[in-house]
């Protein structure tokens, strides 16, 4: 039962990655700019930053779908930072910068810390469970619940960005 | 026992194709969103329409040249607002340099405002803006009623403004040129008014300025 718990974080975290470090990778400018309008760090490193942050994730990704403890540790450690990000430029009131989700601009909302927060403690749920073995029944269940897992946060994802897109092309307020 | 393992298995199949099916839809509603109606730049401008005349507004270039938004000179003029610190500015400053090498008879203009004369330097350099001008006024922002970024206005080369609108990606970008060249003021009017004739598609907004039946 474990192990089925464990795969499902484990790959979901990776899905989320995976869905993150394609813009991140593909749209690279885009990347450092969203980076950079964050406020956090000096001009000089945003650029470095930028790459150590996707290269970080492609890692992220690798230990997670190996089903590695290391990978749950680096993936919750991105999420706090990332909310971390989030939550201090709410703070500053200036909560209409893109996230840096990719695809639609989508600005900083409750709704994306919660997102955060709530992969954290899949991710701690799990590396607290931890697994005996490996078993085929849980390989199967777990590959079943991950793919409807990341379905639904697709979906999640998708009708966050509906309301961006719709304020933005609609109503014109973004 | 077979039976439970066989209901087991169907409930999957049926869970899995629920969830295709909830995200189909929510990125349905995501497309209509962004096909149905404004495909093009969004325009909302309190201050000009398609067809007024483009108020003429001196500033000097970050390279210290004095030069006239608005001013055309015979040629067309497309007025970028943009700024350094936003992100889908800088998506765009590519297809821009693009843009500029393809229509010869369009001046870029690129005009930003607020922050330190250094930070503007600073995007300049970093982004390779030099073979574009460059003014920062508050000005001409507000004279051509700019409220969000970025944002596109063209003027034809009669002085006139062709179309307008908030720029969030290269279609849009585009679809500013388009409209001028369909002669409507922004694709949402083209795709507001109905069906529209031959006729109406080759006027000249400049002249007629666009105030169709809504």
């Amino acid at each position: 039962m474990n192990e089925a718990v464990y795969i499902t974080s484990s790959w979901l975290l990776a899905v989320v990655f995976a869905l993150a470090v394609r813009h991140k990778v593909t749209q690279f400018i885009r990347f450092k700019a969203t980076l950079q309008a964050y406020e956090l760090l000096p001009q000089s490193l945003v650029a470095p930053a930028a790459g150590a942050l996707a290269g970080l994730e492609l890692v992220t990704i690798v230990l997670l779908v190996a089903l590695q403890g290391a990978g749950i540790v680096l993936a919750v450690a991105l999420l706090a930072l990332y909310a971390m990000a989030m939550l201090i430029n709410m703070a500053r009131g200036r909560s209409e910068i893109d996230c840096g989700c990719g695809d639609e601009p989508t600005e900083l909302s409750g709704w994306l810390l919660l997102r955060n927060v709530s992969l954290i403690v899949i991710g701690i749920g799990a590396w607290m469970l931890g697994f005996a073995e490996i078993t085929f029944a849980g390989l199967v269940v777990g590959l079943g619940c991950t793919v409807v897992a990341a379905l639904l946060y697709m979906t999640f994802e998708q009708i966050l960005a509906n309301r961006s897109l719709h304020t933005r092309l609609w109503l014109g307020e973004a | 026992m077979e039976l439970l393992t066989g209901a087991v298995v169907v409930l999957w199949v049926l869970v899995v194709v629920l969830g295709v099916v909830v995200f189909a839809l929510a990125r349905q509603i995501g497309v209509l969103y962004e096909r149905v109606a404004p495909a093009g730049a969004l325009m909302i401008n309190q201050q000009l329409k398609v067809g007024d005349a483009a108020p003429q507004i001196g500033v000097e270039t970050l390279n210290g040249l004095e030069i006239t938004a608005g001013d055309v000179a015979g040629r067309g003029q497309l007025l970028f607002f943009l700024a350094p610190d936003c992100p889908i500015c800088k998506s765009l400053l590519p297809v821009l340099k693009t843009l500029q090498r393809a229509e010869k008879d369009i001046e870029v203009l690129l005009v930003s405002d607020g922050g330190t004369l250094e930070e503007h330097q600073a995007f300049v350099n970093d982004e390779d803006l030099h073979q574009f001008n460059y003014a920062i006024s508050e000005i001409v922002g507000r004279s051509y009623g700019v409220g969000k970024l970025p944002y596109g206005v063209l003027i034809n080369e009669r002085g006139l403004v062709a179309s307008l609108g908030i720029v969030n990606s290269r279609e849009h970008l585009e679809s500013l040129f388009e409209a001028e060249r369909m002669g409507v003021a922004s694709i949402q009017e083209y795709l507001g008014g109905g069906s529209v004739s031959g006729d109406e598609l080759h006027y000249n907004a400049a002249e007629e300025p666009a105030e169709k039946a809504k």
